[in-house]
């Protein structure tokens, strides 16, 4: 499940995985629902709104993609939808600061999540990325 | 006293080959905690029937592969993946299958060895959900949602970081006269603590513990038998394990100390109060405030009004806090590191602590905390022990 979520968010697709009997969205990637244990769950388009939770600043990182333009700010959001994704952000993000999740495409190549106050910043959070190549 | 565990005690506590990197494997530290039980107990091998094992490092080796390695015959063999709650959890089941008649002695040991490089790998393929869902985010391993965690505190209740030096600084104290804490021998002052450079803010260098290697253990029989073989024991009062507890809270500023510590000190038939020692998990010091207030020391969110008010050491008057400086200033040795707060109470109760003996220890509380999978630790785990035989 975790490798379709990755898919969609590589074709720039906010997805997550959705249990098709309860409606539960799921996350970190399952393929049972949390909630009702049904294994019908599709990778679907969900809400991609949130609030912040709490953001940190990754200076220091076990990867040598991350050791290039640290420090890297991570965010912890509660998603509209239900579930709390960690997300790469521009900048220190305030708790409670309502930000859209976008996907991005990291150092290595893989789909993850953004949180972005404005949406409009979209090309800027993956410029960060660019820069590691 | 309603004692659930009565009969059976907790012995021979042992700490073993704490250092930062060793080229030996998991059964050499295991193996070695074991013969020093087995030395401070006067049991022969033999006498062993029950083995509850906790470590990251033992692959592709397994538990029952221990048994064949240590040459032992057992009747109970007890995994136990769960990180910094293992140490509790371990005395709990050991206990019970003592108390059941299915054993009569349990080794219960914690150990793991460390290479350069291991650590990162471990935090690389911790769990799916990891990997999934943490990793990706900038490769910060445990310090990022701990970073987030505490941020998240500090916004609720107004913390300051000074409030999580205090404790930091406390425990560098204790670990300053014990022997074998790794740290010990650099002292560390708050202005030094707030001065460390950043690794996750809110978390900096003092806030996060030094990855190494070492075995920590205990064995666990029937109060017959320790008085028969003339050692010191100490009783198991009450315990508690849990998983997953108050999993809908959008952040983890509870655990299963909020849900279970209250029937814990009354089946215990103590009080927070009563208590002369106090062991916590300590991966990162908002944990310990976490538990603080969860086992009702302080109410919910005055867990930095309460490190304002104890001294935290040793030797300080009011509760004695981990006495040996804790994983912040021994080292966490992987799954050990959730055996060092139950080893240094049997060993601060029994009077074996040596230059960081509490002067009272007449009674310990300890917490674990561990598996963080994702955004939140998913076990934990309480016990209340008091003196048997010192």
């Amino acid at each position: 499940m975790g490798e379709k979520l990755s898919q969609a968010l590589l074709a720039g697709r906010l997805e997550l995985p959705t249990c098709q009997r309860c409606s539960n969205v799921q996350y970190p990637p399952s393929e049972i629902c949390r909630h009702c244990l049904s294994d019908a769950l599709e990778v679907t388009a969900c809400d991609p709104a949130g609030k912040v939770i709490a953001c940190a600043l990754v200076h220091y990182s076990l990867a040598l993609d991350f050791d290039v333009n640290s420090p890297w700010p991570i965010a912890s959001v509660k998603m509209n939808a239900g579930p709390v994704v960690f997300a790469h952000a521009l900048e220190f993000l305030k708790r409670d600061t309502a930000v859209t999740l976008v996907p991005i495409i990291d150092s290595i190549g893989d789909g993850v999540f953004g949180a972005l106050a404005n949406v409009a910043d979209r090309d800027l959070l993956q410029t960060r990325f660019n820069r590691t190549i | 006293m309603n004692n659930v565990f009565a009969g059976v005690v907790l012995a021979a506590p042992v700490s073993f080959g704490y250092t930062r990197y060793s080229e030996h494997g998991v059964p050499w530290f295991a193996g070695n905690a074991l013969a020093e039980m087995l030395r401070l107990s006067g049991l022969e091998k033999s006498s062993i029937d029950g083995l509850a094992i906790a470590s990251f490092s033992l692959s592709p080796d397994t538990p029952a592969s221990l048994a064949e390695y240590f040459g032992l015959e057992l009747r109970l063999l007890e995994a136990l993946p769960f990180g910094g709650a293992s140490g509790v959890i371990a005395a709990r089941r050991a206990a019970r299958a003592v108390q059941a008649g299915d054993v009569e002695v349990v080794a219960c040991i914690g150990a793991d060895t460390s290479k350069p490089g291991t650590f990162s790998q471990l935090v690389a393929n911790f769990s799916t959900a990891t990997m999934d869902a943490s990793y990706p985010y900038a490769a910060a391993g445990p310090n990022l949602p701990f970073a987030l965690l505490t941020q998240s505190y500090m916004d609720r209740y107004g913390t300051q970081r000074e409030d999580f030096g205090r404790i930091c600084v406390a425990q560098r104290y204790n670990a300053n006269h014990c022997d074998y804490a790794l740290l010990g021998q650099k002292p560390l002052d708050l202005a030094t603590y707030l001065a460390a450079r950043s690794i996750v803010p809110p978390l900096h260098l003092f806030d996060c513990v030094m990855p190494c290697a070492g075995a920590d253990s205990f064995l666990v029989m029937r109060e017959e038998q320790a008085l028969s073989l003339n050692i010191p024991y100490v009783y198991i009062n009450s315990a508690f394990e849990a998983f997953n507890v108050f999993s809908s809270d959008p952040v983890q500023l509870r655990s299963g100390w909020s849900r279970y510590g209250a029937a814990l000190y009354e089946q215990a038939d103590t009080t927070p109060a009563a208590i002369d020692l106090i062991e916590t998990y300590d991966d990162y010091p908002v944990i310990v405030m976490l538990q603080l207030e969860g086992m009702q020391l302080c109410d919910e969110g005055q867990a930095a009004r309460y490190v304002q008010d104890h001294e935290l050491r040793f030797d300080s008057e009011g509760p004695a806090h981990n006495t040996s400086g804790g994983q912040l200033s021994v080292g966490q040795a992987g799954a050990a590191g959730g055996f060092l707060g139950i080893v240094e109470a049997i060993r601060q109760i029994t009077r074996s602590a040596g230059r960081n003996q509490a002067s009272s220890a007449a009674s310990a509380l300890v917490t674990g905390f561990g598996m963080i999978n994702y955004d939140r630790g998913l076990c934990s785990s309480a016990a209340i022990l008091s003196a048997g035989r010192v």
